[in-house]
């Protein structure tokens, strides 16, 4: 699937390849990630796992350093799907989550798909890998 | 400002007015037509309906559209060519989708392709508001300034 990089307002600077997230329970919305590749883990802030039902409660919190900023995230496997594909993921649910987006990183969706990014034509391929 | 005569009663109106009252509205979903206030979309009826305490079945959209425009207020017609804007030329739409996104800074917002459908402070306040009206779109915040627009090495810590 071809996805068109999401256009931000200039302030914010170039447009960037963010993918179109369901996460299973949460049925009335996608939710914007970025396909980062510097990232190794995905991440979500934690009001989506509330929305979709999870209980994080019984799982032990891992203190992550995103982007600068300190957060604590609590791994729980969960069916996502985006550009027409479903898969499961350990996705690291997060609170304090300051950023606009959530991020796919290498162990759970770069991992699984083979994506190409066309920067000059503002977009990106997500092809699943053959297994 | 503007003297309105709608269903028999006269209203005096002002820009003003208009826009303190649908500052306290939550823009319900458009269908053919909007009225832009201080950035955000309503129907016209529904600003109208607020603004006067009439009945929206008292009075016509194309009245609403017509009160609203002689405030001085931009009124369109939802797929049509909205508020002026300066593309900036960069991206996969051609600045078009940047531009539609400009007053939504640091909102959370619903979105589909080419539309923002709602805006609030809380992630949790526009997926309440795609229940209450059975849609379903993609949900984020609009970056406000590029300190929040993550992408990340992320580091464990020990």
């Amino acid at each position: 699937m071809i996805v068109p990089y999401t256009e931000l307002p200039a302030a914010s600077g170039w447009p960037r390849p963010l993918l179109d997230v369901a996460v299973a329970g949460l049925d009335d919305a996608t939710f914007s990630c970025l396909a980062d590749t510097g990232s190794v883990n995905s991440l979500l802030p934690a009001w989506i796992a509330k929305e979709a039902g999870l209980d994080l409660q019984q799982i032990e919190a891992r203190s992550l350093v995103v982007g600068g900023a300190t957060t604590e995230a609590r791994f729980l496997p969960v069916p996502l799907t985006a550009a027409a594909y479903t898969w499961e993921a350990e996705v690291g649910f997060c609170d304090p989550w300051p950023y606009d987006w959530g991020l796919l990183g290498q162990l759970w969706f770069f991992r699984y798909f083979i994506v190409t990014f066309r920067a000059a034509d503002f977009q990106f391929e997500v092809v699943p890998v053959k297994s | 400002m503007t003297t309105a005569r709608i269903a028999g009663h006269e209203f005096d109106l002002t820009p003003t007015v208009v826009e303190a009252v649908a500052g306290g509205l939550e823009p319900e979903p458009i269908r053919d037509h909007y009225v832009v206030v201080r950035g955000r979309r309503y129907p016209p009826k529904q600003v109208l309906a607020a603004v006067t305490g009439l009945d929206r079945a008292d009075f016509t959209t194309h009245q609403a559209r017509a009160v609203l425009r002689r405030l001085g207020l931009g009124v369109y017609r939802r797929q049509a060519a909205g508020p002026a804007t300066t593309p900036s030329a960069v991206g996969p739409h051609g600045g078009v989708e940047a531009a539609m996104l400009d007053p939504y800074q640091g909102r959370w917002v619903a979105q589909v392709p080419g539309e923002v459908l709602s805006d609030s402070d809380s992630p949790e306040a526009v997926l309440v508001w795609l229940r209450r009206h059975h849609l379903k779109a993609r949900v984020w915040r609009v970056p406000g300034s590029r300190a929040t627009t993550g992408s990340a090495l992320s580091v464990e810590l020990p």
